[in-house]
């Protein structure tokens, strides 16, 4: 009975959802939370996320020391970074060892020569504002900071489907 | 009271508004339902079903923030869990500089020795005797920042809820305090952490107070200014004490005082050999009477993704412990990596965690093999001697297809006075991959642990097979079929128990 509840308020946001100036009621934007989340980068300074889109789509990346299928994706994000960061496109890792293992992040993060910018997820403040259930999860974001593209979880070829949106992305015309 | 403080905030800054607005809406749904039972209760009933539901709203309006969780649990069997409550609803107003919250809110101080409310997404629950809810250990109150690129100034105040408590449990006590750090150069910040907790759940009436200054130093600045490019070197500093403590006593910490410090330094060095870089870690820690209920100090034990590591590793005691992690890391052009990772906690009884782990990985043509050894003595748990080694196999194949091998094995020897015992623990998994499209995989884990098994000659079993599917853009689901096994669990550090499970689940994961 009362899981109906909430199944009825999940309806009736849905439809309220229609009745505001939704930036993008398909996909959802994520703009002004990125605007409320400052992250330190890995000498401390605090970076705002919505920063970022200032210089073009962004891919956010979840992921940890000791997380194996992150470990995997981020060689490919990495080339993915170095090839189309040129046109714009931004990839900025989000780590989420946590304090547990915060000192770790910065020796691995140059010793594994990760060219984009990786920031400190401490209290997984990001993870949740976002809705990054898994690790890894990858947000592919226009710049109006709308969801275009979600994945959970890596699976070796799912770097093809990420690259052929963002080139749709870059190629798009800015909007007005 | 807080409702109207709510709709306060809510009509004040919806009549300051400026225009044009620009609105967003973001929902998101979780949604488990399960058929079986744990296997280590007898009495249940097989065809128990169950359903887990959390609707996540979060509405934002130029500066303002709304928004509600909404979580419900229904047994077939337990009509006395049964609950459905909104966990969390907040108001919140964010400027450049300046940003304020009314409701449920995470929060941190320094690396977490005093303060840390936090949520583990996508992790749900179950202790003995409650029902399923997500994992949130946020706090109920106000929180205010005020920031500028140099200096952050955080206060707040609210209601903790523990780590075991589900929703139906009122929240008990309060905390209040603050933190505010300051780059005093590019190299070096310094801050300050003060907090007092009322803990009216464990000691009721009883008040402490916890302050200390915290130091972070990023040489990184002045080595490039010297032209020393391959080097980098980091240092952070936390210190804590508490008073006003009754109750427990470390011995090295005097009558109803306690404190906290961790350290940490890293470093890095470029081109050791050709192609060769280097980097390393090294914490300390010294807890005497630091068990807040609020906090979550650093552990400085390493997390494990390999299954059988996760499930044994060391869970910090924070009344008193002592100890340090050392972690150095080789990579070798991006073909090879070498891990190695010593860590220790010792308590005053003469309690004392220890573990050496060596890991080492090679990357071929988009192919992964990693291979590790792992040995652990862990007097907290009478665990003598534990060896554990493994490895991981990922091959990819036509482009967007996949198989991921893991295997591990290992042997813990029990000493508990004159009892000795041993036991041995296997895990295999498989698991097929279609990039964007599916993963099936199947899972085998037995073990003789004489806490599962009454005869050491007995193996019992857990086997599952596992199929997630995206559904389109929004949607993704996940159904397991068959045992589980239960025990612990850490994620991103923080570790809780996990119930098994034997039977039909599935997972329903939307984002809107």
């Amino acid at each position: 009975m009362r899981l109906r509840l909430a199944s009825a308020a999940f309806a009736l946001l849905a439809v309220t959802s229609n009745a505001v100036e939704v930036t993008n009621p398909a996909t959802g934007s994520v703009r002004t939370a990125l605007g409320e989340l400052r992250l330190p980068d890995l000498d401390g300074r605090m970076v705002t996320l919505s920063s970022y889109l200032d210089r073009g789509p962004v891919v956010l990346d979840f992921w940890a020391t000791w997380c194996k299928p992150c470990l995997t994706a981020i060689p490919e994000l990495n080339a993915l970074y170095d090839e189309l960061e040129p046109r714009g496109l931004q990839v900025v890792g989000i780590n989420e060892d946590g304090q547990r293992n915060a000192a770790k992040v910065k020796p691995f993060v140059r010793t594994q020569d990760i060219h984009f910018p990786v920031l400190l997820d401490l209290n997984r403040a990001a993870q949740s504002r976002l809705n990054a259930p898994a690790l890894p999860t990858t947000l592919l974001l226009d710049r109006d900071g709308n969801v275009v593209h979600t994945t959970f979880g890596y699976r070796p070829g799912e770097i093809q489907q990420l690259r052929a949106k963002i080139e749709a992305l870059l190629t798009a015309k800015p909007a007005e | 009271m807080r409702a109207s403080i709510l709709a306060a905030v809510i009509l004040s800054a919806t009549s300051t508004l400026p225009s044009p607005v620009r609105a967003q809406l973001a929902l998101s749904n979780f949604l488990e339902a399960r058929i079986g039972r744990d296997p280590e209760d007898p009495f249940a009933d097989p065809s128990r079903l169950s359903r887990f539901d959390q609707l996540n709203a979060d509405y934002t309006r130029d500066a303002l923030r709304l928004g509600f969780r909404f979580e419900g649990y229904i047994p077939s069997d337990r009509p006395d869990l049964d609950y459905a409550l909104f966990v969390r609803r907040y108001a919140g107003w964010t400027t450049p500089h300046f940003a304020a919250l009314v409701g449920n809110y995470e929060a941190i101080f320094g690396r977490g020795l005093v303060l840390r409310a936090f949520e583990l997404p996508g992790v749900v629950r179950e202790e003995f005797e409650t029902p399923q809810f997500g994992d949130s250990r946020d706090l109920d109150g106000v929180r205010l920042e005020v920031h500028d690129d140099r200096w952050t100034v955080l206060a707040l105040q609210g209601a903790p809820r523990r780590a075991d408590q589900d929703p139906t449990v009122e929240r008990s006590g309060t905390v209040a305090g603050a933190t505010g750090w300051f780059d005093l150069t590019p190299v070096a910040r310094v801050g300050a952490n003060y907090l007092r907790t009322d803990r009216r759940v464990m000691e009721p009436g009883a008040t402490n107070e916890i302050a200390g200054p915290f130091l972070q130093l990023g040489f990184e600045p002045w080595l490039q200014r010297a032209g020393i490019s391959r080097l980098d070197l980091d240092t952070y500093l936390e210190y804590a004490r508490v008073t006003g403590l009754t109750g427990i006593g470390s011995p090295n910490a005097p009558p109803n005082e306690g404190y906290g410090l961790y350290a940490s330094q890293s470093l890095f060095l470029d081109e050791v050999l050709p192609g060769l870089r280097w980097g390393v870690s090294w914490e300390y820690k010294d807890y005497q009477n630091f068990e807040l209920g609020v906090n979550e100090p650093p552990t400085l034990v390493r997390e494990h993704a390999f299954v059988l590591l996760n499930r044994s590793t060391h869970v910090l005691v924070p009344q008193q412990e002592e100890g340090y992690q050392f972690e150095t890391r080789f990579d070798y052009r991006q073909w090879a990596d070498l891990v190695v990772n010593l860590s220790r906690a010792e308590n005053f009884n003469s309690l004392r965690f220890e573990e050496r782990y060596l890991e080492t990985s090679g990357h071929w043509s988009g192919a992964t093999l990693t291979l590790f050894a792992d040995e652990q003595e862990d007097r907290f748990e009478s665990v003598g001697d534990r060896d554990t080694f493994g490895g991981y196999l990922q091959v990819p194949f036509l482009g967007a297809h996949s198989l991921e091998l893991q295997a591990e094995t290992q042997e813990t020897e029990i000493v508990a006075g004159n009892i000795r015992a041993s036991y041995g623990d296997r895990y295999w998994s498989l698991t097929y991959g279609w990039a964007g499209r599916l993963s099936l995989g199947g899972v085998r884990q037995t073990t003789n642990d004489p806490d599962e098994v009454a005869d050491p000659n007995e193996r019992r079993a857990y086997d599952s097979l596992t199929a997630r599917v995206p559904l389109g853009r929004h949607h993704e689901v996940q159904a397991t079929w068959g045992r589980t096994r239960g025990g612990l669990a850490c994620v991103a550090g923080t570790c809780y128990k996990v119930r098994g499970f034997d039977g039909v689940s599935a997972r329903l994961t939307s984002r809107f």
